[in-house]
């Protein structure tokens, strides 16, 4: 094991050094005056496996992003075998034993399995100043082995299943030699066989004394896995208790907190009339879906990624093909061809990737805003600026937008306020339907409940029909009036009212 | 996950580097003219500025369109060839039917735009490779109809748009002034030219939020070869001809203009009143450097310093990710 220059030799202010591997006390860490996690401690021993546990934003990433070295602390000691931790890169983190496997995929496709596996480091590989292919092929297939995977290292990388490239990014963090493994929802996309094969992974490193953090939201998964919890909430700790203490109920109480009690559905303010109607369309990924939606109703798709939901959601919007069934919008038949069709016919989607289909980030706030207005902006083939500004000026009010003005490039403004002005430039359109694709994604959680009141007061106001598609149980628990869960591209339940609770929808998704 | 809050700058920093790159081509162009206005006596003179502004109308109305074009992010390589081939081809019917041949360069330049247009957004073949095709086929298209020798044209009218004036004003001049304003007014004032900038900025979110992006593509290289052809009247009309040669390498000049003028490549921000500095530039430069007796060889050299270097200053690399 190397050891950096950041890994300081004298001892741990604990003085357990045999027993813990990893000590964590009073973690802080704040992004400007947001604390995103304060006074977080736990400790880990060798083999051990720990959940962090939270909802989106409670802490988990950034708990994840300062052990992987990849943001400094602002409080609070780490130690890994008594020496203090505070490593100043990913890279020095690795070297010191950490290594992260992230929840995105990192790969490289176009090259070999084995290239994947020592992807930064193939100079270890030089032989009289060529790639000695046939040890990087041994040494690639022994890692391999040892997670009792058989995946061919002399293989193209995208032509393995996503669950396979996970397993190759999984001995790739293996083949640094780490003591602490972090693991970042790395089953979130794979379906529940490719899940199991990955315990099967995670099991043996254990028995070899890797310690482990793991952070899932299928709480089964955790339950299987981890013998201790640690529950953030807000970015403070809440708990940290052994799983054998526990169960799924008690955990998502812990995790979710008292205010989903308080939390009153409008139910009763659901006008009758259907604003929009879906009769069994099928396509690509999702597979004869019904639902309807009211005015004043909010409808949700819960699905785990990868369960079809975003490719219904696109469907609608125009932005994929439906290859069969039927779609009426107020009564009239609404078949749009593409996405201007749709929006034409007064939809909206809020798109999950914000960066790449929702806002260009170079252009100010009122263009944006003013992008998927441009039917209502014309005359001729003039465009009417005033309007265009005092649209952008209703919206920036509207969902009380942080910045000098609608002048403001996108670019200068922060992950929440960005969203808003998603929001913004969607519901400028008047909509008759607008579809919500994770609408607090990448969101902090004081912007995340200005979000869900601003969508509450609007839907009441408006009596505006939405569709939304979430993987946040706790959002979809506080907003939904209807939810169906997906399943492999298919309604696998339909809740309402009191049924829906996080238990009851996890258990319909997987 | 909590975002990270985009860490506060100072404020008055970034908005004098702000302001700096977006009159940067301005002030290359103000310090250039300084420069050659110490060196040589001839180049401050009404005179020496009419010739500058006519060397200057062909390539600055051609850039108007390619302006358009790279600010959606697209290339035009076919520019020189386009512009070639509309003089050429309003030299060939101005000898049958007279002046009201004149329009066929605008028509022509439309239709192979729209042709090009088609071609990159419908069959999705990249508009580097329909234009450099174009380049190469407009080229033959033009050896073709002059069998290889210049059409010469002798028409009052058309001298009178080469080398006439409106009110001291030349006619060329006007011609591009006008080309400019309508430009101008479509990249400010227009749906197509907010769709433009949006396919530039981020063509997944134009398409997403409900614009026809093919068929903006589509318009905007018609647009381009509409400009184009116009460009060609004016070659034709200063040449008192169309030449086989005519318009050869006018798309690098183009590109040129545009990227001085502030207009990166990958487009998205810009836009014409930029390429007109730029434009202006370029044509000061070789007048200049004539003027002060540098060979044209070295003035290739120095065209390409100044290109690179107005690059280097003026883009933004923070908001810049990967380059190809």
């Amino acid at each position: 094991m190397a050891v950096g220059a950041d890994l300081d030799m004298r001892q741990g202010v604990s003085g357990d050094v045999p027993t813990v591997l990893l000590g964590v006390r009073d973690l802080d860490k704040n992004y400007g005056p947001i604390k995103a996690v304060s006074g977080v401690s736990f400790t880990l021993r060798r083999g051990e496996a720990l959940a962090l546990c939270g909802e989106n934003g409670a802490g988990k990433s950034t708990v994840f992003k300062v052990l992987a070295g990849e943001v400094g602390a602002d409080g609070g000691e780490i130690h890994i075998d008594g020496a203090r931790y505070a490593p100043s890169s990913p890279a020095k983190a690795v070297s010191l034993g950490v290594s992260m496997v992230h929840q995105e995929f990192n790969i490289l496709p176009n090259v070999t399995v084995a290239e994947n596996v020592f992807v930064g480091r193939m100079n270890a590989f030089r032989r009289f100043g060529r790639v000695d292919w046939r040890r990087l092929y041994e040494e690639a297939d022994a890692l391999l082995k040892r997670l009792r995977l058989s995946i061919d290292p002399r293989q193209t990388m995208s032509a393995l299943s996503p669950s396979a490239q996970k397993m190759v990014e999984l001995a790739r963090a293996l083949s640094t030699h780490p003591r602490v493994l972090l693991l970042d929802e790395i089953t979130a996309s794979l379906d529940h066989d490719d899940a199991d094969t990955m315990h099967a992974a995670v099991e043996r490193l254990r028995e070899e004394g890797v310690a482990i953090v793991y952070v899932s939201h299928r709480l089964q998964e955790i339950f299987r896995t981890c013998e201790t919890v640690c529950i953030l909430k807000d970015g403070a700790e809440v708990a940290t208790l052994p799983t054998a203490e526990l169960d799924e109920q008690k955990l998502s109480a812990l995790m979710v907190g008292r205010d989903l009690q308080n939390w009153a559905r409008p139910v009763a303010t659901i006008d009758p009339e259907v604003a929009f109607k879906v009769e069994g369309i099928s396509g690509e990924g999702f597979e004869d879906i019904s639902l309807e939606v009211r005015h004043g109703q909010t409808v949700t798709l819960a699905g785990l990624a990868g369960s079809g939901a975003d490719e219904i959601l696109e469907a609608i919007f125009g932005a994929r093909p439906i290859s069969r069934g039927a779609m009426e919008i107020e009564g009239e038949v609404f078949a749009p061809i593409d996405v201007a069709a749709a929006v034409g016919k007064g939809v909206g989607m809020v798109p999950k990737e914000r960066a790449v289909e929702g806002l260009i980030d170079a252009l100010d706030i009122r263009t944006n805003i003013g992008l998927a207005n441009l039917p209502n902006l014309k005359r001729g083939i003039v465009l009417d600026r005033g309007k265009e500004r005092s649209l952008a000026e209703e919206g920036f009010r509207t969902f009380q937008i942080k910045a000098r003005d609608a002048s403001t490039a996108v670019r200068e403004l922060s992950g929440g306020n960005k969203q808003k002005v998603l929001l913004a430039k969607w519901f400028a359109i008047g909509p008759r339907l607008i579809l919500l694709n994770n609408p607090t994604r990448g969101v902090d959680v004081g912007v995340k409940f200005e979000i869900y009141e601003l969508l509450k007061s609007l839907r009441e106001k408006n009596r505006l029909a939405v569709l939304m598609a979430s993987e946040d149980m706790a959002e979809v628990v506080r907003i939904s009036d209807v939810v169906f869960t997906i399943r492999h591209g298919r309604i696998s339940g339909r809740f309402e009212g009191a049924e829906i609770t996080e238990t009851n929808l996890i258990n319909a998704m997987l | 996950m909590a975002s990270t809050p985009t860490t506060q700058q100072s404020k008055t920093d970034r908005g004098s580097l702000d302001w700096l790159r977006t009159y940067f081509p301005f002030l290359v162009l103000i310090v250039v003219c300084i420069g050659f206005a110490a060196f040589s006596d001839q180049f401050v003179s009404a005179r020496n500025f009419e010739t500058v502004l006519r060397q200057t109308a062909v390539l600055s109305i051609a850039a108007m369109g390619g302006t358009f074009v790279i600010l959606m992010g697209s290339i035009d390589l076919s520019v020189g060839a386009v512009v070639g081939l509309s003089s050429v081809v309003v030299a060939y019917f101005m000898q049958i039917f007279g002046i009201v041949a004149i329009p066929s360069g605008l028509i022509v330049g439309a239709l192979i735009g729209a042709a090009v247009g088609f071609i990159y957004a419908k069959l999705k073949v990249p508009s580097f490779i329909v234009t450099l095709g174009v380049l190469v086929a407009g080229h033959g298209m033009m050896l073709h109809i002059t069998e290889g020798r210049p059409i010469m044209v002798r028409d009052e009218f058309l001298r009178w748009i080469g080398s006439g004036s409106v009110a001291g004003v030349p006619t060329i001049v006007l011609l591009a002034i006008i080309a400019f304003l309508i430009a101008y007014f479509i990249q400010n004032h227009t749906v197509l030219g907010r769709s433009i900038v949006a396919i530039g900025g981020g063509e997944v979110v134009a398409q997403r939020s409900g614009i026809r992006v093919d068929r903006v593509k589509i318009v905007t290289f018609a647009l381009a070869g509409l400009f184009s052809g116009l460009a060609g009247i004016v070659l034709v009309s200063r040449m008192g001809a169309g030449s086989p040669t005519a318009g050869t390498g006018l798309e690098l000049d183009v590109i040129a203009a545009v990227v001085i003028g502030g207009t990166p490549l990958t487009g998205g921000m810009g836009g014409v009143a930029g390429t007109v500095i730029g434009a202006l530039t370029i044509a000061v430069l070789s007048n200049g450097l004539n003027l002060a007796g540098v060979s044209s060889y070295t003035q290739l050299i120095i065209k390409g310093a100044v290109l690179i270097a107005a690059v280097i200053v003026s883009i933004d690399r923070k908001k810049i990710g990967i380059i190809k």
